[in-house]
């Protein structure tokens, strides 16, 4: 069940990251058109299960990079079970965070 | 002249066992009073360089022979909290860390009789350990806090430097977390760029009723206490999971940088241990 969600989650994350970049078109205005970024999902065996990655094939940091750490505690147990350090696109930020979290 | 003399022997015995009631009660009302809390604001900033991370209430209930530090309880926070905090430190610089409390809390209770520090900690693990002996320094500096004079100590504990600030007119060797050890109550301690900030908020000392301090119940939870060398393995394991785990789901970003295995204990917990 958790597998599902988290895959219909990453759909839905793929699915708002291809979307956000269309512009809207106008009528008096020249259609200017971002080509959506390109989304992969697939998953890998891990221990007894599977994780989703998805993969944001975008090479451009439009809003530049951004520094971070990131920990998840996924119990209420003060355990942090998914730590992360280093540097990212800004915007990829939100994605991240949500993958983090749905991989509890 | 024999009656007079009965008279006067009972009178004085009379007289006698009135005496020892009244020191007992005495004795036992001293006691009593000596019950205080201590409410702190407990602050995990840890691998953020200031105190900007996540915020918990906490209590600290002692008298002469007990303390108990509770934080990240439900009933502190007017419930449980479970959320993801993203704190931006500058435009450069970003954390996102977990607030999460639980049930029970994290607790730590001092038995000073038996040299003992039982804890509920980090795993819901029961940890009991002899109460750390902590070389403290003490100076000269001096500082209020709320209407008590404090003084200033400084040491190093489990991989961090901390700054405490103490009073002398509650002498009792209590403190937040794991810190005690002074000649009086600590109420306010820090480490480097205050990272772990324990603040205070407020005390009531003497309390007006008496308190019972209970301490950490494995058996409420069907859980064996461990020794603290037994926890800290468990931590350093859980903790190299983590950054494993962290790393498989990073690499499915396009990041501008690869993801680098900075991530040290110190950034996720309070202890910091050598051989991690």
């Amino acid at each position: 069940m958790k597998k599902i969600l988290f895959i219909l989650l990453c759909s839905f994350v793929s699915f708002g990251f291809t979307n956000e970049r269309i512009e809207p078109i106008s009528e008096n205005e020249s259609a200017e058109i971002t080509l959506p970024v390109k989304v992969e999902t697939y998953n890998f065996p891990y221990e007894n299960g599977t994780i989703t990655l998805t993969i944001f094939d975008n090479g451009i940091c439009e809003q530049g990079t951004v520094t971070g750490t990131l920990s998840t505690h996924c119990d209420d147990d003060g355990i942090a079970d998914y730590v992360w350090s280093g540097t990212i696109c800004r915007e990829h930020i939100d994605a991240l965070i949500m993958q983090f979290n749905a991989s509890c | 002249m024999k009656l007079r003399t009965a008279f006067f022997l009972n009178t004085n015995k009379m007289k006698f066992i009135t005496l020892i009631v009244i020191i007992t009660f005495n004795t036992i009302l001293h006691s009593q009073s000596q019950t205080g809390l201590v409410q702190y604001g407990h602050k995990q900033s840890m691998g953020m360089g200031a105190p900007i991370g996540i915020d918990y209430n906490a209590n600290l209930i002692f008298d002469n022979e007990n303390s108990l530090y509770t934080f990240a309880k439900d009933s502190l926070e007017g419930g449980h909290i479970r959320e993801s905090v993203y704190i931006e430190k500058d435009k450069d610089n970003f954390f996102v860390n977990s607030k999460i409390t639980n049930k029970l809390g994290f607790q730590y209770y001092v038995d000073k009789e038996n040299k003992k520090l039982l804890s509920r900690d980090i795993g819901f693990n029961y940890v009991k350990e002899e109460i750390p002996t902590i070389n403290w320094e003490i100076s000269d500096e001096k500082k209020d806090i709320g209407s008590f004079e404090c003084l200033k100590a400084s040491t190093e504990f489990r991989g961090r430097t901390y700054t405490a600030w103490f009073t002398t007119s509650i002498p009792l060797p209590y403190g937040p977390w794991k810190l005690q050890g002074l000649p009086g109550l600590i109420l306010e301690a820090y480490d480097t760029n205050k990272e772990i900030y324990f603040y205070f908020k407020s005390i009531k000392y003497p309390m007006d009723s008496k308190i019972k301090i209970q301490k950490p119940n494995s058996e409420s939870e069907n859980k064996e206490w461990i020794t603290f060398s037994e926890y800290k393995k468990t931590l350093i394991n859980k903790h190299k999971k983590a950054i494993e785990n962290g790393r498989m789901l990073i690499e499915g970003f396009d990041s501008a940088d690869t993801a680098e295995d900075k991530y040290t204990m110190g950034n996720s917990y309070i202890e910091i241990f050598d051989n991690e």
